[in-house]
């Protein structure tokens, strides 16, 4: 709550240095009428104030609040005897620590509640209450102090503009690499946990093992606590799945892409667009239970018709309806390269006599097929990776298999039922889970380099 | 595109044009005076008049390389075409007639020292009245030619053409007239052959003039009416011209 | 105003913005339009654009052997008419063209007229070099390939062969005819179009201002070009710079805002124009 308020207050030190600069540079510059001898405008030495007001003390309230709490704490454990500490867990430890918190914040605790415990708990909420007033007081003084600098410094050379853009540059730098540091973490996690997982499982038996049986017995007797970690065929109930929905949405979605940006007039345009980018909107959740309910009975009766033997899961229908779901995907990328072949393209080759249909195939086709290819990965990797509709509708049975019409499972699929219900986070069962994202992240990844080194050189053949 | 009779686009074209234009009139008018001076040196046999228009020939010659390299600039910097490339094409044209009016000059002020170095006390009187004449026709042409020039006057041109014969008329009056003293008294003959350059020496000025008035007509009308029928000519432009304005031309 | 601006205006006849806008009293084109060899003969031809009447009543014959160069400011319609003699304007929506335009005596709009041999016959080169993203060769082989030109590979790389003779780029290109036509300089680039143009033999063709991206040398090349080719074409070619209408074409036709305002000789429109709002074209006075 405090540490609100205090940064309320710096926002509000920050304003007022603001308006402070400004008028500062104003008159140091003689008047509205010299400010054309200003350096840079009036307003960038106001950000130049304000800046130096609110950064330093916003970075000390930043550090201090994240090292604040392990700082006294490690004060009390400090103070508290020895034989009292010495002897505990880790767990043992940090419950400890909790109880000493709670009974310092008024909760309710959860261990018994002895005199040393007490004492701690106050110690604890007198040095709390001690830090947090020393925050107040350094934060205000190092905004305050920063505004004075500020002050002093501005005059009508002082490189303003060059200044602020430059602390503007340094937090942009830092904000763009908080995303990438992002993805870095979730990579590096990742490739720990199917590191613990490979240590456990070998590789071998990972990549190219056929028999997929992750059930491990959480009691000795337990039936069925072989646990196999081949992933073949979870592999190949992915590709298989993919297979199926790149051959509905490729053909699918680059004639539709084909017959809206050469063929369509701008009428059906406007109004086939917005609906085909409907189907992109919608979530993959509700194309799952379309799939599972609608789709699957349906190929189910249709097979029984010509006397097959289908699956109520079938990986024809989920496979099916992530076709379905990708063709606006294709499309619309479809139709940007098409429509970023120029239009001097089309001229030169009506101008030969071409007709259309001739400008298109050996043309625009041909010149977009880069860019098309790209399209194409982007939306393989796309398939690869969803989730939702093979869960509902491709089963959960690893079945090795060339048959679509039999139920198999998918990378997606069992990274879902294994980190689902109770687990024990040290178990080859759920470090299998991560192995198997790891494996999704790199084909995924290899995909859309590919994909996007392909788009851009495209790109560049234009431009 | 409302200011479409106001010039060139670029402004700077409009005066270079404009500037190379009154060179050339400058030029006319330096030469006229050279003509009369001259002239006025052989009627009244003053030399050091002679002497000023032999000089000054000099500065005739240079004004006439400064149009040059002018027209020369404009034509490689502009490229005229249609109006302008005429104007400039007659300009540069009219600075050579009257570089050739102006070397005329020379040579009457040329006449004027011979008559005096061989008769110390200047040419017949009685034939002196001839180069006044033909003077006045000449430097009357002169005069009109470069009017017509600095107006774009085609009925001054059209004058030219009208008057320009007067100058043959007279011309062969004054050799008749002169060859009754070279039957008179041989011995004149050397005075007479110097009146007679000098005369035909105007003649040449009214013929430039002439060929300026041309150039004017040129500028004006697009086509080349150099030795074309004078008469013809007169007669198709001024009915051409005569529904619109002709107020001021009295016949 | 400068006095010699004064002068001209007098001279070649007072105007006023009234003269020039809607050209209230245009009475027709000034100088002869025919042509005593006509190839491509034009006559009454209105082009509207919706409700923009973008070509007005224009007649012109474009010749055997002869460049036929069309100027006048933006907008004036030139390349709009350029466009309608190979029925590029029929994928323009609202573009209507009546009157009657022939080539060879046969009526190019009828409705008879398949617009892709008349394309074959009536071939265009555009502002900016845009070869296919094929290579070389396939460029020049394009056209004989869709109109089914000849029968096998010898003949094809024979008429591949020709086509880039005559337009002067075989022998920058013959060793590497594989290479993507992209890959060309800007001026190759255009030749390489006109080659490809050439190639399905057409008895005219149309430039739309085909110099305009290129730098001087360039255009020189493609000047000498065009002149070349009106050994055995008949070429119209828009352009915007009259310099170069005055050095490749033998007539030369002023668009202004739709009408055909003067058809001429080229030296004569170069020289002494007959309509005022030529002369002022040409010499620079609006535009």
């Amino acid at each position: 709550m405090s540490s609100s308020v205090l940064l309320l207050a710096l926002l509000a030190l920050m304003a007022v240095a603001y308006y402070a600069g400004v008028k500062r540079a104003v008159s140091a510059a003689g008047g509205p009428a010299g400010i054309k001898h200003l350096h840079s405008l009036p307003g960038y030495y106001g950000f130049y104030a304000a800046l130096w007001a609110g950064l330093p003390a916003l970075l000390l309230l930043g550090l201090w609040a994240s090292l604040q709490d392990n700082f006294v704490l490690s004060l009390v454990m400090a103070q508290m005897s020895p034989d009292l500490v010495s002897g505990l867990s880790d767990g043992q430890l940090s419950l400890l620590v909790s109880d000493i918190q709670n009974l310092a914040r008024g909760n309710i605790v959860a261990g018994e509640v002895t005199p040393a415990i007490q004492a701690a708990a106050a110690d604890y909420g007198r040095l709390q209450d001690l830090a947090t007033l020393a925050l107040w007081v350094l934060a205000l003084a190092s905004g305050l102090g920063g505004l004075t600098l500020a002050w002093l410094r501005i005059a009508p050379t002082l490189r303003a503009r060059n200044r602020v853009e430059g602390v503007v540059r340094v937090i942009l730098v830092v904000f763009s690499s908080i995303a990438i540091l992002t993805t870095l973490g979730i990579l590096l996690s990742v490739v720990f946990e199917s590191l613990l997982f490979f240590q456990k499982v070998s590789v071998i038996e990972f990549f190219f093992g056929a028999e997929w049986s992750p059930q491990i017995a959480l009691r000795k007797d337990q039936v069925g606590a072989s646990g196999a970690f081949g992933a073949v065929p979870l592999f190949a109930g992915t590709l298989m799945v993919t297979l199926i929905a790149m051959l509905i949405a490729v053909p699918i979605g680059l004639m539709a892409a084909i017959y809206l940006s050469e063929y369509a007039s701008s009428q059906v345009r406007s109004w086939a667009k917005p609906i085909l980018e409907v189907l992109a909107g919608i979530p993959t959740v509700v194309y799952g239970f379309f799939a599972a309910l609608t789709v699957a009975p349906l190929i189910r009766d249709l097979g029984e018709g010509l006397g097959l033997d289908v699956s109520s899961e079938s990986a024809l229908a989920a496979g099916l309806v992530m076709g379905i779901m990708i063709i606006p995907f294709v499309s619309s990328l479809s139709d940007d390269v098409i429509n970023a072949v120029p239009q001097s393209m089309r001229d030169g080759s009506y101008a030969l006599g071409a007709t259309q249909s001739e400008t298109m195939r050996r043309v625009i086709f041909p010149a977009a097929l880069p860019g098309i290819v790209g399209g194409v990965l982007l939306a393989v990797s796309r398939a690869i990776g969803e989730t939702m509709i093979v869960v509902m509708a491709a089963g959960m049975s690893a079945n090795l298999t060339w048959n679509p019409l039999e139920s198999v499972t998918t990378v997606t699929v069992q990274i879902v039922a294994l980190l689902t219900g109770d687990q024990e986070f040290d178990s080859p069962k759920t470090l299998a889970a991560f192995a198997l994202g790891l494996a999704l992240f790199l084909v995924t990844l290899i995909l859309n380099v590919i994909a996007l080194h392909i788009v851009r050189k495209y790109r560049e053949q234009y431009e | 595109m409302n200011d479409v009779a106001k010039g060139h686009t670029v402004q700077r074209y409009d005066q270079e044009l404009s500037q190379v234009r009154d060179q050339v009139l400058a030029m006319g008018r330096r030469v006229v005076e050279q003509v009369n001076a001259a002239t006025n040196a052989l009627t009244e046999g003053e030399i050091a008049l002679a002497r000023q228009v032999v000089d000054r020939e000099r500065q005739v010659d240079r004004e006439e390389m400064a149009v040059d390299e002018a027209i020369f600039n404009i034509i490689a910097r502009r490229q005229p075409a249609a109006i302008d490339l005429r104007l400039v094409m007659a300009l540069s044209k009219c600075t050579g007639y009257l570089e050739q009016a102006g070397d005329k000059a020379e040579q009457i002020a040329w006449c004027a020292l011979r008559l005096k170095d061989r008769e110390g006390r200047g040419a017949v009187p009685r034939t002196l009245h001839h180069v006044r004449r033909l003077h006045r026709i000449a430097s009357r042409l002169l005069d009109l030619s470069l009017t017509a020039l600095a107006d774009s006057d085609i009925d001054r041109a059209l004058d030219v053409f009208r008057e320009e014969g007067e100058l043959e008329e007279e011309f062969d009056a004054a050799m008749r007239h002169l060859m009754t003293f070279v039957f008179e008294d041989a011995a004149l003959l050397g005075q007479v052959i110097d009146v007679v350059f000098a005369l035909r020496a105007l003649v040449t000025i009214g013929d430039k003039a002439s060929n300026m008035a041309e150039q004017v007509i040129f500028v004006a009308k697009g086509t080349d009416v150099r030795y074309r029928n004078k008469e013809i000519l007169i007669a198709a432009l001024s009915q051409e011209r005569t529904p619109s304005a002709d107020s001021r031309r009295p016949d | 105003m400068n006095a010699i601006a004064e002068d001209i205006t007098r001279m070649t006849g007072a105007m006023t913005a009234d003269d020039l806008a809607p050209l209230r009293d245009f009475s027709g084109t000034v100088g002869d339009f025919t042509s005593p060899q006509a190839r491509m003969v034009c006559r009454n031809v209105d082009v509207h654009y919706g409700d923009k009447h973008a070509i007005k009543n224009v007649s012109l014959d474009i010749g055997r052997n002869e460049v036929v160069a069309m100027i006048g400011p933006s907008g004036c319609g030139k390349s709009t008419f350029l466009r309608c003699l190979n029925r590029m304007n029929d994928t323009v929506p609202g573009c209507r063209v009546r009157g009657r335009i022939t080539l060879d005596g046969q009526d190019i709009y009828d409705k008879q007229q398949d617009v892709v041999p008349l394309r074959a016959q009536v071939g265009m080169v555009f502002q900016k070099p845009n070869p296919f993203p094929k290579s070389i060769y396939e460029n020049v082989a394009y056209g004989p390939r869709i109109h089914g030109l000849t029968n096998d590979k010898i003949e094809l790389d024979a008429l591949v062969e020709t086509s880039l003779r005559k337009a002067g780029l075989w022998d920058e290109v013959k060793d590497r005819l594989q290479q993507p036509g992209t890959g060309l300089s800007g001026g190759q680039q255009q030749r390489l179009c006109i080659a490809r143009t050439i190639a399905v033999s057409p008895e005219v063709i149309l430039m739309d201002e085909p110099c305009s991206a290129l730098d001087p040398i360039a255009t020189a090349r493609i000047e000498e070009l065009i002149d070349e080719l009106r050994e055995q074409y008949s070429i119209a070619i828009v352009t915007h710079s009259m310099q170069q209408a005055a050095r490749v074409s033998q007539r030369t036709a002023y668009f202004h805002l739709g009408d055909l305002v003067e058809v001429g000789e080229t030296s004569q429109i170069f020289t002494n124009p007959s309509h005022k709002l030529t002369e002022d074209y040409i010499t620079g006075r609006f535009g």
